[in-house]
Parts: C-alpha cells; structure tokens; sequence
C-alpha cells in the first residue's frame, strides 16, 4: 500500500513538473522580450548588460510607431464594434432560434477562423481595387472585422447558453413585450460575456500582423506591421520595448478582466 | 460522406464553441461544456434535444436575427475570396503573351516549379508535425489541469493563451532571442549536458516547429481540457473500483471519450500552422518558404497579383482537403472503438 503511494506521489510529481516546463516553454519568449527591452546593450538581441528606461522614452518620442499605435486602437476599436454589432444577434438565432441549415450557417460564421489571414488580407486588397476604394483604414477596419467576429460571437454563444431563461419568463408574465425584455433583463445579464467578448476581438486585432500586410498605407499603418516592416531594416531594443508594451497591455487588460470583472476571456 | 460532414461541423462547434444549447437541467460542470457535448452528439449522429423557439425571439426573429451578419460576410468575406479566385485564373505577366484567360496556366506556373511544390510540401510537412508536437505536450498538460482546474481555475488556462493574446509579433521576437547558435536555449541545453555543440535553430524546419507548437499549444489544450472536463468522473471511478488499473481506466474510459477533443485541437492546429506566416517568414528565412510567405514574395517583391491569388487558392484547398480526409479517417477511428466498446459491454 505504502509503495504505490509513494509512486503515485512521485507520478504526480513528474507531471506537475512536465507541467511547469510546457509553463516555461510557452511564456519564455514573451519573458525574454520584456527582459531585453530594459536592457541597455544597443544591439539586439545581446546579452544583458544594465537596466535602462531608455527604449521605453525613445519609443515614446517616436512619431512613427506612436502614430502607428494611435491607428491600430481605432482600427481595432471599430473592428470589434462591428463584429459586435453583427455577432450579437447572430448569437441570439444560433442558441435561442431553430431553423434549417443551422449547422452549416454556424459553420460558415466561424469560417474566418480557418481560412489563412494572409489569404484574408489579400483578398480584401483586392475587393477595394475592383471598386478602386483607396487605401485606408476602411479596408483594415473590415478585414478585421470579419476576422474577429467568430471570438465575439463564441462570447456571446457561452453567455446565452449559461443564460437562466426563468428571468425572461418571469418579466414576460409580469406584463414586459419582448423588446422590453430583451432590453431590461436579456441583455444586461450577457453584458458580461459580451465585454469579454469585445475585449478578445480588440485584443485580436490590436496584435495582428498578416490581415494588415497588405492593407497598411503610409498614414494608416497598424503598429504590428509598423514594427514588422521596421525590423526588414534593422532589430534594436526599441523593437523589443514595443513587444513589451504589447505584452504589458495583454496582462493588464486579461488581468482587469478575470480578476476584477471576473470574466473569462478564453473558456 | 455524411459522416464527415457531420465531423466538419461538429468540430467548428467543438473549436469555437456554437453548439445547440442542450437540454435545461444541466449542473455548472456540464453547462460549460454543453457545446462540447452537442459535438459529441453531433459526432455520434444523435441530434441533440433542441428546446423549440423560445421568448423573446421567435422563429423568424430567429432568422432575421442572422441577416446582418450573413451579409456583411458575404460581401466582406466571400465576395474577396471568389475575387482572389478569378484573379488566379488570369495568366500572370511571367507567361507568354498568348495565354488564354481565364486559364489554369498559373497553376501550371506554381507546379512546374520545383521550388513552389516544395513549398507546398514543407507547410503540410510543417503543420503535421506542428500538430504532433501540440499534441503530444498538450494532453498531458490537459490532463494536470483538468486535476488542478478546481483550484486555480481559468489563472492557467490564461498563462497558457498568453501567446495567442501577445500575438505573433511578440512571439517570434522572443524566440529570435532565444534561439541563436550563442542563445540562452543552447546555453541551456548545452549546460545539462543534452547536446554537445550549439544546435542551429534559426533557418531550420526545428526553430519554426518550435515557435509555432508553442503558438498552437494553448488552443490544443484548451480544447483537450474541454472535453475532459465533459468525462463523467463516476465512469473512471466505476472503472477503478470494478478492478481496472488506472492505466486500463485511462485506455478504455478517458481516452476514447477525449477523442473528439483531441479531433479538434489537431484540426485547429493545423489550421493555425498552415496560414501561419511570422515564424516561418523570420525563423525560416529566405531558404525556408512556405505557402504564406510564398504569398507575401508574390505581393510584396514581385507584384504579381495573379500568381499570389494562385498561391492562396492552392493553400486553402490544400488545408481543407486535408482537414476533410482527416475528419473521416477519425470518425472511423471513433466507430471502431466505440464499437468494440459496445460489444465489450455486451
């Protein structure tokens, strides 16, 4: 008996210990990105000489990459907006509704999901020159769009799925029509999921470099593809300070979310 | 066919979690994966118990509820897409003048090239070993924390999506700095003895599995835990205490039932390494192109539209060609183990 506690104890052991190291393997480059932006060799990548704050002011005396910042926010502030907009009712139909082709519709909405961004992006590039659209942020707000719409409408899927249809009920028999219902009791209660939701979608596109390689212009150049085309150059610390705010804006923002909000942002 | 079908659609419920809502009395446990289940359901070609329309949406509402949505990616997602396809049947400015168009001479182009077909051929050869790696430090990893999922909740599930979240550019920084001959990764290595001189990384097939397992990972785990979370514990403890080891509980009982998870995160994994393009573009290099960085050196270097549609074209099919004989051969695998399963029982 004590033998084969003893070797469950050194089982459990060996896999929390196989866990930790998937742990390092999966979060050491975000954590060697972080540590070589505070670093003040001016090579990159080097090894670490002294701690400095300098490619944090350089960053933010640089006109590019703070424009860049400035249009990745709106592009991906509006992409979210929409996907929103779209993926809200979309959700009520797929969870609340019964219909033909269901499946296949579901299918079709999480498309974007599979089919490769560049390929994405490319063929929106090639959408706006049929209608000879200019290249702007119109076609990144769009391509974006579409991209993150399946992470919203997977929020708002889960939110109306844990959703306790007794309340709805409830309102109703107490004399509520349905678009009061809908207002005063439906949506607030997947207000929650939906914040998670929009949240994602920003974060998705805040980050993304593929959809935008084709779309980007001299004015409307998201941040990732700013860096991208910066590093064909050159790779300096300064590049490493931008990775690092990245990182710092996805942990404080997933942060705020699952331990204040308390929502899930992945489930 | 059917069958598969089936799969395919189970499996983007399972991925992306639209699934029917499932029946009303459900515990907490259970209504997390409800979606799961209905893909299970699906799998198995039980339909689930749909509950018929309900307030405040009627049926039509229902349906209307979708136009937005149906539109917008019609005009946004497949009109491009159909738009890319017509571009790629345009002969491009590299064939002779006398092309006809619309043509499959770009294609002709692309196979003719034994540099293209490679490429090709690396992003499948890539993707499949990028799945085999996801896997293999996946379900482990589902397992421990589907045991640790009570205490530490949703904390390590986010530590594990960090990479999805900070998004490629970060990712591949990192291991730009990790992975040089003089890199802390083979100092590491080096250290405990593992290899005796520095092992080259960057430019190789290696460096590029590594980043991209470590990008696809958390979506593998996160869809292995699902559907372990889904696993009734009363049936391993039935198992345990009718005599079976934990090794024979693990083979018969949890395994099979985790066979659609493990379905759709190698799917998913594949999805993602095949259209992945900043670690092949960077840990790759020059001398390592894959089909999106093919793409990108159509667009970007050589302007030819016609050639980069072609490309792309080729990729999608390829991966949902793919992905299509992967899901029957798995819906087989599933019968037969739960055929046996049945008999067994009997």
């Amino acid at each position: 008996m004590s033998r084969d506690v003893l070797a469950g104890r050194f089982l459990d052991a060996l896999s929390y210990a196989f866990v930790a190291l998937v742990y390092l393997y999966v979060l050491a480059p975000a954590l060697v990105v972080v540590i070589g932006s505070f670093n003040s060799a001016p090579s990159f990548p080097s090894a670490f000489e002294s701690f400095t704050l300098r490619w944090y002011r350089e960053l933010l005396q640089h006109q590019e990459f703070m424009d860049s910042m400035r249009v990745s926010a709106i592009v991906a502030a509006t992409a979210a907006a929409i996907a929103t907009l779209l993926a809200v009712p979309a959700g009520f139909a797929f969870v609340r509704a019964r219909f033909r082709y269901r499946d296949t519709l579901a299918a079709f909405f999480m498309a974007p999901l599979v089919i490769p961004q560049i390929v994405l992006g490319l063929a929106m590039l090639q959408l706006l020159n049929l209608f000879r659209v200019p290249i702007t942020t119109v076609g990144l707000v769009l391509v974006h769009a579409v991209f993150v719409m399946p992470f919203v409408l997977r929020a708002m899927v889960t939110s109306l799925t844990h959703f306790d249809r007794t309340l709805e009920e409830a309102a109703m028999s107490l004399g509520a029509s349905r678009l009061r219902t809908l207002w005063h009791v439906t949506l607030p209660l997947t207000r929650a999921g939906l914040t998670a939701g929009f949240v994602l979608a920003f974060v998705m596109s805040f980050v993304n470099v593929p959809l935008s390689l084709f779309l980007a212009s001299p004015v409307s150049t998201p941040l990732p593809v700013r860096v991208f085309a910066y590093m064909e150059s050159r790779i300096d610390p300064l590049v490493a300070a931008v990775g690092a705010s990245l990182v710092l804006l996805v942990f404080v923002v997933s942060f705020l979310l699952e331990k204040v909000l308390r929502l899930r942002l992945l489930a | 066919m059917v069958g598969a079908a089936n799969v395919v659609i189970a499996l983007i419920h399972t991925v992306c979690g639209v699934g029917a809502a499932g029946s009303e009395c459900m515990d907490s446990r259970e209504v997390a994966s409800s979606n799961r289940r209905a893909a299970v359901q699906e799998l198995f070609g039980v339909r689930p118990a749909t509950r018929p329309w309900s307030l405040p949406l009627d049926r039509w509402g229902g349906v209307l509820a979708l136009v937005p949505g149906l539109v917008f990616l019609s005009l946004f997602l497949v009109a491009p897409l159909v738009l890319s396809f017509s571009y790629s049947l345009r002969p491009s400015k590299l064939l002779p003048p006398g092309t006809p168009s619309p043509s499959m001479a770009n294609y002709l182009y692309l196979a003719g090239h034994g540099v293209y077909v490679d490429a090709f051929v690396r992003t499948l050869r890539l993707s499949c070993y990028v799945v085999l790696g996801a896997l293999i430090l996946g379900y482990p990893t589902a397992l421990v924390l589907r045991r640790l999922h009570a205490r530490f909740g949703s904390t390590l599930i986010l530590g594990l999506s960090f990479p999805i979240l900070a998004g490629p550019l970060v990712i591949v920084m990192g291991w730009m700095l990790l992975l040089p001959r003089n890199g802390p990764l083979n100092h590491v290595l080096m250290g405990l003895g593992l290899v005796g001189r520095p092992i080259q990384f960057v430019g190789t097939e290696a460096g590029v599995i590594l980043a991209l397992v470590q990008f696809t990972l958390a979506f593998a785990v996160l869809n292995i835990f699902n559907s372990l979370l889904r696993i009734d514990p009363s049936l391993t403890e039935a198992a345990s205490s009718l005599g079976a080891s934990p090794l024979r509980a693990f083979w018969h009982v949890t395994w099979p039932l985790s066979l659609p998870g493990v379905f759709s995160a190698s799917v998913l994994a594949f999805a993602l390494a095949a259209g992945a393009f900043m670690a092949p573009y960077y840990l790759g290099g020059d001398t390592l192109l894959v089909a999106t960085t093919l793409v990108t050196q159509f667009m970007l270097t050589a302007f030819n539209w016609e050639l980069a549609s072609a490309a792309a074209v080729v990729l999608v099919v390829l991966s949902l060609v793919l992905i299509f004989a992967y899901s029957a051969v798995i819906v087989r695998v599933i019968e037969r183990r739960f055929g046996s399963h049945v008999r067994g029982a009997g």
